[in-house]
């Protein structure tokens, strides 16, 4: 496994090969520098909400009072430059404004921009070999103060790390949840095949 | 229910943003279209608002009032003719993607007092995109020519969006007649995309296929907006 310098970076980016790094849009050229990609606060966000019902469940097979995930959050739109506030202790999803597509041999890691750590803003994401789509970001405020972002800004940065095989990211019976997300999407937790298992576990002990 | 959410109501959108930004002025008559909240991520389906937005074009000048005028035998399709013309609008700037709307939105519709049945429908869009005249296209050009108002003539551009999206990427538009030129090819792309049995359509059932589709065409022209916006800024 290897760390992709910006010159790896640069020249992935510029390659025309349908296994390539594409990130669209790039704004400006200093994004690529170092070992790292600055990515963009993108425009889309779903907030969440508290309901009716305290919480959300997961395993929905044993629930008598369903309700989506969806509903615990509310989707709202800014344009870029505008500002967003993100709440003490709130859960925020968004993505980045940036399409990414990965190579099937290179992953990466997406963290939060030292400038907003120290903000109270924490972000750590892993992206598959192979991946398309914008760049998930689950916002979470952990300081006491509300931070006002600016959509579009460089709030995080991916580092590329390059593998020795490649991985696909379709087929091989493997289902992708998230695959070519231009927008936040909410989790998709309670479609873990392993939920349905374990709801036959549970019902089978209450039924002894 | 909430995905089927639909609120519409009439009203001056001049007036109403005036009245909630201070300072704002417009130079520019503003039009006030709408469309379900079940297609607000669907682009592909959003050629409904060209149609629409050929019903203003109508109404502002008064283009099928001058054809009954030209033409009173055509009396009594009055409604017909609206319809028709927004039709021709829509195929102007989004080519055989309203053509393939309306098959998939009311493919067997009926002719009825406010609109024409659907088979008619498309024939008059074909004659238009394959460069025919019909009696309706052949009175609502007399009356622009005679008005001298901008001819209706083809106005986008379709791209070649397979590369790009085959390989799940949006497509970079290169001017404003591809931004309406990507719903043709949109559409067409997706009609490919749920037949195909090659990689990748074929690892991805056809509700999401759909969902790709659509969101590539989103991306491809959000893409273009914000790099206008962001290049306008830094200029």
């Amino acid at each position: 496994m290897q760390l992709l310098n910006s010159t790896e970076i640069k020249e992935s980016l510029l390659s025309t090969d349908d296994d390539s790094i594409f990130i669209d849009p790039i704004f400006e050229e200093s994004q690529v520098s170092g070992v790292t990609v600055d990515l963009r606060l993108g425009y889309d966000f779903l907030v969440s909400v508290t309901t009716r019902k305290p919480y959300i469940a997961v395993g929905h097979e044993n629930d008598h009072f369903p309700r989506s995930i969806g509903s615990y959050f509310q989707e709202t739109r800014r344009e870029i430059g505008d500002g967003f506030v993100l709440y003490p202790n709130q859960v925020v999803l968004a993505t980045t404004v940036e399409y990414i597509s990965l190579p099937q041999n290179v992953y990466i890691d997406v963290l939060s921009r030292s400038s907003y750590t120290r903000l109270g803003l924490h972000m750590n994401n892993m992206v598959q070999p192979g991946f398309r789509g914008c760049v998930p970001l689950e916002l979470f405020n952990h300081g006491n103060n509300a931070i006002e972002l600016v959509v579009g800004s460089r709030i995080c940065q991916a580092r590329f790390m390059k593998l020795d095989d490649n991985n696909s990211y379709l087929g091989n019976g493997k289902p992708r949840k998230y695959y070519g997300d231009v927008r936040p999407t909410v989790s998709k937790a309670d479609m873990d095949n392993d939920i349905e298992i374990l709801a036959n576990i549970s019902n089978a002990k209450n039924n002894v | 229910m909430e995905e089927q959410e639909y609120f519409f109501q009439t009203t001056e959108p001049a007036k109403i943003i005036k009245h909630f930004i201070a300072g704002v002025d417009f130079d520019v008559e503003l039009v006030q279209v709408a469309l379900p909240k079940l297609y607000r991520h669907k682009p592909i389906y959003n050629v409904g608002l060209y149609h629409e937005l050929g019903h203003f074009y109508d109404n502002d000048y008064k283009i099928v009032k001058h054809c009954l005028v030209m033409e009173p035998s055509l009396k009594p399709e009055a409604s017909h003719l609206e319809e028709y013309f927004s039709d021709i609008i829509a195929a102007s700037y989004t080519g055989y993607a309203i053509h393939k709307f309306l098959s998939c939105l009311v493919p067997d519709e009926k002719s009825c007092e406010s609109h024409p049945a659907t088979k008619d429908r498309l024939k008059n869009i074909e004659d238009f995109l394959e460069g025919k005249t019909n009696k309706y296209i052949d009175i609502f050009n007399k009356v622009i020519t005679a008005r001298g108002l901008p001819e209706i003539k083809i106005r986008f551009i379709k791209p070649d969006i397979h590369k790009c999206f085959n390989n799940i990427r949006p497509y970079e538009i290169k001017s404003i007649e591809e931004v309406h030129g990507i719903l043709d090819a949109a559409w067409e792309f997706l009609e490919m995309a749920q037949k195909s049995k090659d990689s990748p359509w074929c690892d991805i059932n056809e509700f999401e296929i759909h969902r790709i589709v659509n969101d590539l065409v989103e991306k491809s022209i959000r893409n273009r907006m914000i790099k206008e916006k962001w290049e306008h800024a830094t200029s």
